[in-house]
């Protein structure tokens, strides 16, 4: 306590966690920049947790640029948009770096289009967004880690029905290398602060926080400003990987816990990133559907870094084509250097959970495994001690190397916010995420059959 | 000019298109990309080389006799370790030779071991070393899976097997050996009983040696014999540091065996004349603060140091948590002065480990940390589909 008052930090941090190489630096300045569409998008048609959505359109019909092509009816399958004027060409299947033999919308380019920009009635009601964003197909933008790809039309309608006193911003990005939701802030610091006005009228919530990391003294300092007399307070926090992590941010902030299998609408809090709220905004102002996606791209192995603005189904040949890699590429990573998926090759596309592309070179790419097998387990403890929801990574892996489900439950592995620090710290280079992450699908499949049967 | 090529692993995956002089990409392996530095073989070198501190102060002290020993011990190890893992259908420790475990296990052996009985019996570092590297760990199912500490056992069984050997050691039995000196106290103090004093003040001031030469040996002759241990204080509070600064001992466990032994050698009694004398520690005889003193001698003379350094922070014999490694730790002191004074054992630290190793499982099942959102017992019984508290829908 004493601590936290000599250091003025009054949030404190969670228990676990690591301080990460940051390797921001590259990218943390560099402006928002747009990336050209290529000649040809395959936009693939898929919702949260590969779910397929339906296509609207059909061969040789001209779309412009925010028509829906594909129809999402249910509560976990957005709309899908398209992000140029053009002509569809087919309707195929594509690779993303998530799935493979995706449905997905193949388009002749004609043209980047117009960005939407009609004026819209405001909103009037909390049902009245969620319909707009889910007309809009608007996901969360953070990384898959920490809830990113969610369709948020049905967490503003969960909002809606329950109560909800606190909606918190998350801006920690505290993934190493990412720095495109700062640079929204910097950017669009205003936007950001009229949306989460906005959406904390609808929700009538009590409380509205921007979580930021702290050390990023200046961009506090100017958020603060801006937020001066408006319902935002800005919550400087020690970012601690994984800080951004709704669950932490909940716990650190409101000193409350989520409950075991609950959602953080059960602690009265609505935990949304910086990202997704300017895609609400978005929506709310002129219906503008999520075509594009803001993405980092950084590494080692890239001479053009920056924060992009990808329309969604580029393939990452046409983005490397843009950005330039070098020739010392050797692993290409959608999504963060501890929770991303590595790029099974180069045809796969830009999806809507696409939250970063890193170029890295073989040298910089401190993935052991790829060279050393994994080793016995020397029981150091260290995944016990630096894992942020206070699992025992290690006792998990050993259930699920062996398949005792049962024993892996009453372990809590669904617990587990696959942050992957259990894997980053191993000594024995074992695979704990990748177990513990299967354990919870095998969980789910058997949850989701249980369910069916009754 | 193209050509295809599949990634390895993903050969359900088409062949796809590749362009002249675009990169290869590695096999695409799941997260995390990055890894911390930390692996097993570079924390078996960083035992080995704190462990090589204290042995340098051996070696400083005792000589050709201290090599000789170190060298037997660790190459006994070494060929144990590696006919094992010809002859066992599944290795014992896997790349074990370029991990340098068995390396830091004859080292360590070796440096339990009073050069005197390796001079009496030159089969008692050959025994410890197959003991600790055949016993201890491949026995007991290898690296990762033993209960007991391999050196701390080993150690042990050498001395209940060569109990001729360790009773010839110069000094064992002396009244001004450290352990054997502070042990008499429990039993019987007739030999420091002077009129008008405290057993403690004649004990200190005409039988023991100075306290100094607990840290630092600086005679190498038998009568400055310690205890097993006793003069390499420095060398090991070194090998401390190196160790709590990489990681792979944690300070807790340190901290909290020196305060648990303090705190019970300053409040265990010591006898005067059949008499019980409560908090010795606190003693002050003559303006001389001899109660403080005598626990600095329990502290810093014997194996105590030497087992909470390089035995008691190994991380498959100890708890897993900090939390547990607190009570661990605080075990292993109380237990260490405990065994001291009132033990018929030899070494009692390495009986206090082993006792401490033995309830580690109970340590880490009542130890555990709080799992995140767990703390309702109510909510567990909700079937919510999906991956927990991140919402899916």
């Amino acid at each position: 306590m004493l601590q936290r008052l000599w250091r003025g930090n009054r949030f404190g941090t969670f228990r676990g966690g690591l301080f990460l190489p940051e390797e921001k630096r590259r990218t943390r300045d560099r402006a928002i920049e747009s990336l050209p569409a290529p000649a040809v998008l395959r936009v693939p048609l898929v919702s949260h947790d590969g779910l397929a959505v339906e296509a609207c359109v059909e061969p040789g019909r001209a779309v412009s640029r925010g028509e829906r092509i594909g129809r999402g009816d249910h509560a976990l399958k957005v709309s899908v948009h398209s992000p140029v004027d053009g002509v569809v060409r087919s309707i195929t299947t594509c690779d993303t770096p998530e799935a493979f033999d995706v449905p997905c919308v193949e388009i002749d380019v004609r043209g980047p289009g117009e960005a939407h920009a009609a004026a819209a009635a405001e909103p009037n009601s909390l049902d009245d967004l969620a319909a707009r964003v889910a007309q809009a197909g608007i996901v969360a933008q953070g990384s898959i880690a920490m809830g990113g790809g969610i369709a948020v039309a049905s967490r503003l309608r969960d909002a809606a029905t329950r109560r909800c006193e606190h909606l918190i911003i998350n801006a920690m990005e505290s993934d190493p290398c990412i720095t495109s939701e700062g640079r929204l802030l910097v950017e669009r610091g205003d936007g950001v602060m009229a949306g989460a006005a906005r959406l904390a009228r609808l929700l009538a919530v009590r409380h509205v926080w921007l979580a930021v990391d702290r050390a990023k003294r200046s961009l506090v300092a100017d958020l603060t400003a801006r937020a001066a007399g408006g319902p935002v307070r800005v919550a400087p926090l020690v970012n601690k990987y994984p800080q951004g992590d709704p669950a932490l941010l909940v716990q650190v902030l409101l000193r409350r816990e989520i409950p075991y299998r609950g959602v953080d609408l059960d602690v009265s809090a609505l935990v949304l990133d910086v990202g997704t709220l300017v895609a609400i905004e978005s929506a709310a102002r002129s219906g503008e559907p999520l075509t594009h996606r803001l993405a980092t791209v950084s590494g080692d192995a890239v001479e053009r870094p920056g924060n992009y603005r990808i329309p969604l189904g580029m393939s990452f040949r046409d983005v490397l084509a843009h950005v330039k890699p070098t020739p010392t590429l050797a692993r290409v990573i959608a999504g963060s250097p501890l929770t991303g998926v590595a790029v099974p090759h180069l045809d796969a596309v830009v999806t809507k959970r696409t939250t970063a592309i890193l170029l890295l070179s073989r040298a910089s790419l401190r993935d052991l495994r790829t060279a050393a097998a994994p080793e016995a387990c020397t029981r150091c403890g260290w995944c016990v001690d630096d894992c942020p929801v206070g699992l025992d990574p290690s006792a998990i892996h050993a259930a699920a190397e062996r398949w005792f489900l049962a024993r892996a439950e009453r372990l809590y592995a669904d617990v587990c916010i696959g942050c992957g620090l259990c894997s980053y710290v191993c000594p024995s280079s074992l695979p704990l995420t990748e177990s513990i992450l299967a354990v919870q699908r095998s969980l789910r499949t058997a949850a989701e059959r249980e369910t069916a049967h009754e | 000019m193209t050509d295809t090529f599949a990634m390895p692993g993903h050969e359900s995956v088409p062949p796809v298109r590749r362009d002249a002089g675009e990169p290869r990409l590695l096999r695409a392996g799941p997260p995390p990309h990055w890894h911390g530095a930390g692996t097993v073989r570079s924390a078996s070198w960083t035992w080995v080389a704190a462990a090589l501190v204290v042995a340098a102060f051996g070696i400083v002290t005792w000589g050709r006799t201290a090599v000789g020993m170190i060298a037997i011990s660790v190459a006994t190890a070494v060929l144990t370790e590696a006919v094992l893992n010809g002859v066992l259908p599944r290795r014992i420790w896997a790349g074990s030779g370029s991990s340098g475990q068995a390396v830091l296990t004859g080292l360590l052996v070796a440096l339990t071991l009073p050069p005197h009985v390796c001079l009496a019996d030159w089969r008692v570092p050959v025994v410890a070393a197959l003991l600790a590297s055949g016993v201890g760990r491949a026995l007991a199912g290898g690296y990762g899976n033993y209960l007991w500490h391999p050196v701390a056992l080993a150690r042990v069984g050498v001395e209940l097997l060569f109990g001729a050997a360790f009773a010839s050691q110069p000094g064992a039995d002396a009244p001004f050996s450290v352990v054997g000196g502070l042990a008499a106290l429990a039993r019987d103090a007739t030999p420091f009983e002077q009129p008008g004093r405290s057993v403690l003040t004649v004990l200190i001031r005409d039988y023991m040696p100075p306290w100094g030469q607990t840290l630092l040996p600086t005679v190498a002759a038998p009568e400055a014999w310690l205890g097993p241990l006793g003069g390499y204080a420095v060398g090991l509070v070194v090998a401390a540091l190196l160790l709590v600064w990489r990681g792979h001992v944690r300070r807790s466990c340190v901290v909290w065996t020196m305060a648990a032994a303090m705190l019970t050698a300053m409040v265990l009694p010591i006898y005067e004349g059949g008499e019980p004398l409560w908090f010795p520690g606190f003693v002050i005889d003559a303006g001389l603060p001899v109660g403080f003193v005598y626990v600095l001698y329990h502290l810093t003379g014997g194996e105590l140091l030497f087992v909470v350094v390089l035995l008691a922070g190994d991380s498959v014999s100890s708890p897993l948590t900090s939390r547990g490694q607190r009570w661990f730790g605080a075990g292993l002191g109380v237990l260490t002065i405990m065994l001291r004074r009132y033990g018929l054992v030899g070494s009692a630290g390495f009986w206090a480990l082993l006792a401490m190793n033995t309830l580690v499982p109970l340590i880490n099942w009542r130890m555990k940390r709080h799992i995140y959102g767990t703390r309702d017992a109510s909510a567990r019984g909700r079937r919510w589909l999906g991956r927990g508290r991140v919402p899916t829908a």
